[in-house]
């Protein structure tokens, strides 16, 4: 379970994320939608452990992420925005440091690298470099790595970046499976359907402010829009700026 | 542009220093580092006590054979700095991807960009000779125009050689992990050995002709022996000529070598690739290490810098062995030495991590297993240097032997001294802490001191307890620091 309190992360003058506050059963999916620069992966690195919050409060599993971060680590898989990944290593290599640091036990690891290699087919990669793969292989080895300790919590920030079709598919199954055992799930996208098919309840960030709160039928009820695309727009506040934009754009052409 | 790529190094570097928490601090820290002009002033101004000292042996000097054994040594320095730095720094800045935004801009030469970004941290360097040259020019000035010209060939010769070494050695990808990866790494090494030691070679020659033709001495050819023709003008500006016509062609090819390899690494593949995962669990901290040596044997550049203390083992072992004379006190002197130098591994293994160290964080790696493993890490090539220096001095003397505790806890005791202070701030954040010439030559202090300490008992005592004596009082100094680091 994911608990955020009052969370504040300032950057200099600017307030990232402001007064934010939500709470992920185990067994739920929840999805972290906003613009670009709205704070959702700040919040996420708040609650992995990697950043410390300059207010509030953030247990996962009953551990406070910012009093024991390594703790925190232990219990969570995240998978980052960016995949810097040691690129002079390859997949087979990075699971054995993961796996070592994380002090996995053997034949786990080596269940769960198998299971995972073949459901991401990425076999024939295992021995390559993986600064010569390409950004969805990289994508996958960084996903892998997030699951190999089999974590009570995933974090995910745009963890369908890169993904052809096949593989979102079988990606989204194993969020299913996760959360069918009791896992609570975080899942940052710009992909609006795709978080409408997945996630139990959305969280709205706006401007480092949870906006609005629920299930993708109780947030259209909200906005008095029926896909939610414009539940997006319209609690955002930028439909008419965005419309505004697309005839600007019509009448230059 | 330079400008603009140092900043951005630097502005990358300071993202990693984990010394820097809190957003008021990292600007302030962002500001400092990206300031060109203040950070070569700063080293500078260190490098120039330094210079100073040495100089005043050139004002004193009498004879003119022995000002120009000064100049040589000291050219020395600009030039090994000089190639290090180029070595280490242009496989960091590509594996920091700087040039990455570039590559889409109708760039001609890139590498150009390259070699500035590395040429400022060249100045201090330079501007160690500085004084020297001011003291030639009081004594000789033609002489010392020319001493000028020649520290700038050192300088250079450093960095083409460097650059040459990163074009050649450090741009190949291979595609695939084969199951002759690590002979072809140790092959690289020697490849590697063999170029940087070019310039040792050419010096035994130039002793050789020297020896046994006699006349070649009067015109000492080759850089830095070729320093020694300041006090001839004529056959100095020759000299000179020649190496600039060697080394400038030279340094426009490796620009261009270097750019094409950024642009376009060339990748070769293994006929038959392996699928299966090959497990292989250990501690964190042995995994650390070893991922560290995984990722520094296929960035060869950057191992040019780990094997630093063979460049200043070898030479000296060379000459001895040459000789055929290995004293006790003469095996002594080069184990503290290799010892010392352990401290300059740390800029590779702290670069090693690169922009991966957002991944990193993402583990439950503590800090002191992080600092431990790159203690350790930065260890073993001075360990190995150690042991064979040894094993070597054995053949010549036995009692060399007393020495192995030695050689294998003092590049520890370094590393650990290193990267205590490194990592002296509190909390548990894992990054890589700033580490500049500054640093370094604070820490070749901080650990001669150290040094100092235990090699009481070798000074003061008799007999052979003292070699037993020597290593504990390491060991102990070792486990105070970790455990101040474990704090």
């Amino acid at each position: 379970m994911i608990e955020v309190k009052r969370l504040k992360k300032r950057f200099g003058s600017t307030l990232a994320v402001d007064d934010v506050t939500f709470k992920v059963e185990d067994g739920e999916i929840y999805g972290l939608l906003g613009p670009n620069g709205s704070g959702k992966s700040t919040t996420l690195k708040i609650l992995t452990g990697i950043l410390k919050p300059t207010f509030g409060e953030v247990h996962v599993d009953g551990i406070n992420s910012s009093k024991h971060p390594n703790r925190v680590k232990e219990v969570i898989g995240y998978v980052p925005e960016s995949v810097d990944l040691y690129e002079s290593l390859t997949p087979n290599d990075l699971f054995n440091m993961v796996g070592s640091i994380r002090g996995i036990e053997h034949a786990q690891l080596n269940s769960r690298v198998n299971y995972f290699v073949d459901a991401f087919n990425i076999g024939q990669y295992l021995h390559q470099y993986i600064g010569t793969m390409s950004f969805g292989n990289k994508q996958k080895v960084s996903i892998i790595s997030a699951l190999l300790h089999d974590p009570s919590v995933l974090i995910m920030d745009e963890g369908m970046n890169g993904l052809d079709p096949k593989m979102a598919k079988i990606l989204r199954e194993i969020l299913f499976q996760f959360k069918d055992e009791g896992k609570s799930i975080i899942f940052s996208t710009h992909v609006l359907p795709l978080a409408e098919m997945i996630c139990d309840r959305l969280g709205l960030i706006h401007e480092g402010k949870i906006i609005a709160e629920g299930t993708v039928e109780e947030l259209k009820d909200m906005s008095s829009q029926s896909n939610i695309e414009d539940v997006f727009l319209e609690l955002t506040k930028s439909k008419d700026e965005v419309l505004g934009v697309v005839e600007a754009l019509k009448n230059t052409r | 542009m330079v400008k603009i790529l140092y900043r951005e190094l630097h502005y990358q570097m300071a993202k990693e220093n984990p010394m820097v928490s809190g957003e008021k601090e990292f600007n302030k820290q962002i500001k400092k580092s990206m300031d060109m002009k203040r950070n070569v002033l700063q080293q500078s101004m260190i490098f120039l006590l330094f210079g100073t000292m040495t100089a005043g042996s050139i004002f004193v000097a009498e004879d003119e054979a022995m000002v120009v054994g000064v100049l040589t040594s000291l050219a020395l320095i600009p030039f090994v700095l000089s190639l290090y730095q180029t070595t280490i720094q242009a496989s960091f800045l590509t594996s920091l991807g700087i040039f990455e935004p570039l590559k889409p801009l109708p760039v001609e030469l890139g590498g150009k960009y390259m070699s500035g970004v590395i040429s400022v941290d060249l100045i201090p360097g330079f501007v160690l000779v500085i004084p020297a040259v001011v003291a030639m020019v009081f004594r000789a000035p033609l002489s010392g125009i020319l001493t000028l010209f020649w520290m700038i060939v050192a300088v250079l010769a450093g960095h083409v050689i460097g650059l040459g070494v990163f074009a050649l050695f450090g741009q190949k990808v291979m595609n695939y992990k084969g199951s002759l990866s690590f002979l072809k790494n140790v092959l690289k090494v020697i490849g590697l050995l063999l170029f940087m030691g070019l310039f040792f070679g050419v010096m035994y020659f130039q002793e050789y002709f020297a020896a046994y033709i006699g006349t070649v001495a009067d015109y000492p050819f080759v850089f830095p022996v070729s320093l020694a023709s300041v006090f001839e003008p004529l056959n100095s500006l020759i000299l000179l000529v020649f190496h600039l016509v060697i080394l400038l062609p030279l340094y426009f090819l490796s620009l261009r070598k270097v750019w094409s390899g950024i642009l376009e690494p060339a990748i070769t593949s293994p006929g038959k690739v392996e699928t299966d995962y090959k497990i292989s669990l250990r501690t964190p901290i042995v995994s650390m290490i070893l991922k560290d040596l995984k990722v520094i044997g296929r960035k060869t550049s950057m191992m040019a810098g780990l094997l630093f203390p063979l460049y200043i083992a070898l030479p000296q072992m060379f000459l001895r062995v040459r000789d055929g004379r290995i004293s006790m006190v003469d095996m002594t002197y080069l184990v503290f030495l290799v010892g010392i130098v352990t401290v300059a591994g740390a800029d590779a293994i702290l670069k090693v991590e690169g922009k991966s160290m957002s991944f990193l964080r993402t583990l439950p790696l503590s800090k002191v297993q992080f600092a431990l493993g790159k203690a350790l890490s930065m260890s073993i090539v001075p360990m190995f240097v150690g042991v064979g220096m040894v094993g070597l001095g054995v053949y010549f003397s036995v009692e060399v032997i007393y020495l192995l505790p030695l050689v294998l806890i003092l590049p520890i005791t370094a590393a650990v001294v290193t990267m205590s202070y490194l990592f002296r701030y509190k909390g548990e954040m894992i990054g890589v802490p700033e580490f500049d010439f500054k640093k370094m030559i604070l820490l070749f202090l901080i650990v001669g001191v150290v040094f100092g300490v235990v090699a009481l008992p070798i000074i003061f005592m008799g007999g052979l307890l003292k070699y037993i004596l020597s290593p504990l009082i390491a060991i102990f100094i070792t486990s105070i620091l970790y455990l101040r680091l474990k704090r």
